[in-house]
């Protein structure tokens, strides 16, 4: 049975359609890319999956669960979250304030001292910044803390929207090797990047959008090996 | 010199309730982004308890002064259950025109329920005695406002930094969906937030109605229009730019009425709001506000 | 075709949305001149007056978006200073013995008072808007509260121009039926033109989206500033009108309760148009006087241990009217489009082809 499943979603913003009948589905343990040129509806596809975007069709199932017509606050609960794109971490807080939080959706609460423990050691830099305000950190370091802060809720299915967006090359190799070992710790992983090839190369199936419909599935090999096609239909040149 | 000493404690208690007053508007403000201008009527229902139980029970201090805090807390919380909610989420001017209009429902009500009327409230006469400090005269009362009101702001802080819901709430003035995004429930926050400012505003309004002595329909009125341009002064939102605009007005308003030629004294009021407005003049985001934009 | 470009000149606009709303308010004035008593004129010539105010109102509300509650501070420096400008010199030399002798002479005709509340209120408005135009909307609003009090607090105290919190009493009865119409169409002139004017136009956008607006060059805060200096003079004409149709008034009736009724019928009909501001008037006017009238038929009655007195039921209704129109539909009932608007949509529905949507005005589109 998949982790998730989403059926024929719709997702829509006023009078505009962002996503039109999009199905797709994640095993456990997998790393699951969504690619597609900017304004395919990829994003939306993941908020709405976390009951932040409006969908107006269509079923997504957690874990055997219907999740739709929860807010995220609960969805997140049933052990799915997102890192949301431009990283998002509360500026003013400090980074130890921003993982206290990443461990509010835990049932139990008792270990998050733990967690955090683990995440500083996982994110060497964090423990070194850990009483800064979090708006004071590079583009890099900020991105080590969105993750770190969703992995605070033990989450079964990470989804990250465009990770290495706007990274310096050494932080996107560093975000890319994490996500490997990431699902080597049992995370499964739904991917949302413009970085086609290195997505590629970590994961192990993908789907494509374009204009909000879904237009190419496969694993990563095969979708690897249409390349050329892919590039000219998704926009791309060199990335 | 005396003098001088005199006003400072006087304009740090004056302040001191704007600035109770004016945080509890910015805390709700910033998880919410509504104006409330019900929060005057939250200070007037706390007289009204005070009243109740100074006139019928003969209550000691202590009790008088938990009930009041108690009955603003209440109030806060009924309000945003049953007024505000069916708007939240909405244009900030819905929001404004709903608490407005109830604000001036409810002073209808106190007026038809109870009395147009003030209302005297008793307290022992120990308040209002005053204590030779070092050859200075301090009032109890003042003093005793500058403790409730430092208490009250340490209090916050500790809850606000130490608390996961305290830090839930500092994330969600920040970023109000990626707040739910970590589990953080909406209800919840603004629950807290209306609590709070019920709490500050059932402190400032005890300490209020135990200077003036009495309460009337309108008494949360004043203080709260000033509350609300203390808060804009300080930087609309800041929680610290809250405080320290209070106290700032607090400061003016007593230099103005202890300095100003006895001619012009009816003007204080008009006079402290104006140099306020002046001084937004040449920080118009407020003393401690940053430009953001609430999108 | 070449119609079709007439039609959506500001000026034409102006013309057909005015007449659209002018010719129901005569229709209104002469039927009550003609077939009706002094209580009921009385109510037109109030209502009449109210208008003016909301419509002014809706000249920086309407199209800024930013909420005032300081606008019947405007309205309180227009009853004062007209008044002092157009008061027999005798009474004024009774009323108010400490009145500088000039003003004191003064016995200037109804419209060149006027003239003199425009001056000052601008004035007035001018100081108090250029510290607003540069805070943000939400701080605008909470600070126009400040223009209330401090003018309120002004007024009380300078007693000797204005006798202070005493009634202010010998202001002449200038205000009758005829000029308040001629007042209230003239002002829904000037709220509608300004409205289909360029900057009205470029300020409506910048309700919409501020950054875009500040983005393609246009300067919000001056707009800003002068649509409030504009609707500032309206109101404090409204002033001057009511304090002529009161002839004896004090700074009370210039502040919370006047300046939240006047908001209700801004509500009511919806802040962002002409005909919200026209409609809400009107409805909101027949309301308070419906309660009125129970309110009066109630007094004194005794219900077990209430004995009603004056209860407060235009209050009531006028926070329970706001809470109505807030819970149930957000932009009044005239919602974002003018009447003109609205009636021309449907006029060229039936012109269009049947495949083609219905025609809505692309500026109208914001939600």
């Amino acid at each position: 049975m998949p982790l998730l499943s989403v059926e024929h979603l719709d997702v829509t913003y006023g009078a505009i359609r962002a996503v039109r009948d999009v199905s797709l589905s994640v095993e456990p343990g997998e790393i699951v890319a969504i690619l597609g040129a900017n304004g395919a509806g990829k994003s939306s596809t993941l908020n709405a999956i976390m009951g932040l975007a409006p969908k107006t069709g269509g079923r997504v199932v957690f874990d055997g669960d219907e999740v739709q017509g929860l807010g995220p606050e609960r969805i997140v609960r049933r052990g799915m979250t997102l890192t949301p794109e431009g990283r998002r971490i509360f500026p003013k807080l400090t980074v130890e304030e921003n993982l206290t939080l990443g461990a509010i959706p835990l049932r139990d609460r008792s270990h998050a001292a733990g967690l955090r423990a683990g995440m500083f050691e996982r994110f060497p830099i964090l423990r070194q910044r850990r009483a800064q305000a979090a708006g004071t950190l590079s583009g890099g370091e900020q991105q080590q803390l969105a993750i770190a802060r969703s992995l605070m809720c033990e989450p079964r299915l990470l989804m990250l929207d465009e990770p290495s967006l706007g990274l310096a090359p050494r932080f996107v190799d560093l975000i890319f090797d994490l996500l490997v070992a990431l699902r080597g710790d049992g995370v499964t992983i739904l991917l949302v990047e413009q970085n086609v090839d290195r997505t590629l190369s970590i994961g192990d199936r993908g789907y494509v959008l374009a204009s909000g419909e879904l237009r190419l599935s496969g694993s990563a090999d095969d979708l690897r090996r249409s390349t050329g096609v892919e590039r000219a239909y998704l926009g791309i040149g060199a990335d | 010199m005396d003098l001088v000493a005199q006003q400072f404690i006087n304009a740090l208690s004056l302040g001191g309730i704007y600035a109770l007053l004016a945080l509890g508007l910015a805390i709700v403000f910033s998880v919410m982004g509504m104006v409330n201008w019900a929060h005057g009527e939250i200070m007037t229902l706390s007289g009204y308890a005070m009243w109740m139980v100074t006139s019928q029970l003969h209550a000691p201090i202590v009790v008088t002064f938990l009930v009041a805090v108690g009955t603003g807390l209440v109030a806060a919380l009924a309000m945003e259950r049953i007024a505000f909610r069916p708007v939240r989420g909405s244009s900030q001017v819905t929001m404004m025109f709903t608490s407005f209009a109830l604000s001036i429902t409810l002073q209808v009500i106190f007026q038809d329920l109870i009395s147009p009327r003030p209302r005297g409230v008793q307290l022992p006469a120990a308040l209002s005695q005053v204590i030779p400090v070092f050859g200075l005269r301090i009032g109890i009362i003042q003093v005793t406002a500058f403790i409730l009101v430092l208490l009250s702001l340490g209090l916050l802080t500790l809850f606000l930094r130490r608390t996961t819901i305290g830090i839930s709430m500092r994330a969600a003035s920040e970023d109000f969906v990626v707040a739910r995004l970590m589990g953080i429930r909406a209800d919840a926050v603004i629950a807290v937030a209306f609590a709070i400012s019920g709490i500050l505003a059932g402190v400032a309004g005890f300490l209020w109605v135990a200077q003036h002595g009495s309460v009337q329909p309108t008494t949360g009125l004043t203080p709260v229009i000033k509350a609300f341009i203390a808060a804009v002064f300080g930087g609309f939102g800041s929680l610290p730019g809250a405080v320290l605009g209070g106290f700032v007005l607090g400061f003016i308003e007593i230099m103005l009425q202890a300095w100003l030629p006895q001619a012009a004294l009816p003007y204080t009021d008009a006079l402290s709001v104006g140099i306020v407005i002046l001084i937004l003049l040449w920080r118009p985001n407020g003393l401690l506000g940053t430009v953001t934009d609430r999108a | 075709m070449g119609g079709r470009v007439d039609l959506d000149s500001p000026w034409w606009r102006t013309v057909v949305g005015s007449t659209m709303l002018a010719v129901p308010l005569i229709v209104l004035a002469l039927l009550v001149e003609l077939f009706m008593g002094a209580t009921e004129e009385q109510v037109a010539v109030n209502f009449f007056i109210s208008l003016v105010a909301v419509v002014g109102f809706g000249v920086y509300s309407g199209n800024s978006g930013i909420m005032s509650f300081g606008h019947v501070a405007f309205m309180g420096i227009g009853a004062y200073v007209s008044a002092l400008l157009t008061m027999p010199a005798a009474i004024k030399a009774t009323a108010l013995p400490n009145l500088a002798p000039w003003v004191q002479q003064l016995e200037l005709p109804f419209v060149l008072g006027l003239v003199g509340v425009a001056i000052v209120v601008a004035i007035v408005a001018l100081l108090f808007g250029i510290p607003f135009a540069r805070l943000s909307v939400e701080s605008t609003s909470v600070a126009s509260f400040a223009v209330l009090l401090i003018v309120y607090v002004v007024l009380v105290a300078s007693a000797d121009v204005t006798r202070g919190s005493q009634t202010f009493y010998g202001v002449p009865p200038d205000a009758s039926l005829p000029v308040v119409v001629v007042a209230a169409i003239g002002a829904v002139l000037v709220a509608r033109f300004f409205r289909e004017s360029t900057p009205g136009l470029r300020l409506r956008a910048s309700r919409e989206d501020e950054l875009a607006s500040r983005s393609m060059g246009v300067n919000v805060p001056w707009l800003r500033l002068w649509s409030w200096v504009l609707s500032a003079v309206i109101a404090g004409l409204a002033g001057a009108l009511l304090g002529a149709n009161l002839t004896a008034f004090s700074p009370k009736q210039f502040y919370f309760t006047l300046q939240f009724t006047l908001l209700a019928m801004l509500v009511v009909g919806g802040t962002s148009t002409v005909s919200g501001a026209v409609g809400g008037t009107f409805l909101v006017s027949l309301l308070l006087e419906a309660a009125r009238r129970i309110e009066a038929a109630l007094y004194g009655v005794v219900i077990g241990p209430i004995h009603l007195q004056a209860f407060g039921l235009q209050t009531l209704t006028l926070g329970l009217v706001i809470l109505v129109v807030m819970y149930r539909l957000r932009d009044g009932l005239f919602g974002l489009r003018e009447l003109d608007e609205v009636v021309l949509a449907w006029w060229h529905r039936p012109r269009s082809t049947p495949s083609a949507p219905p025609t809505t005005p692309a500026d109208q589109a914001g939600d």
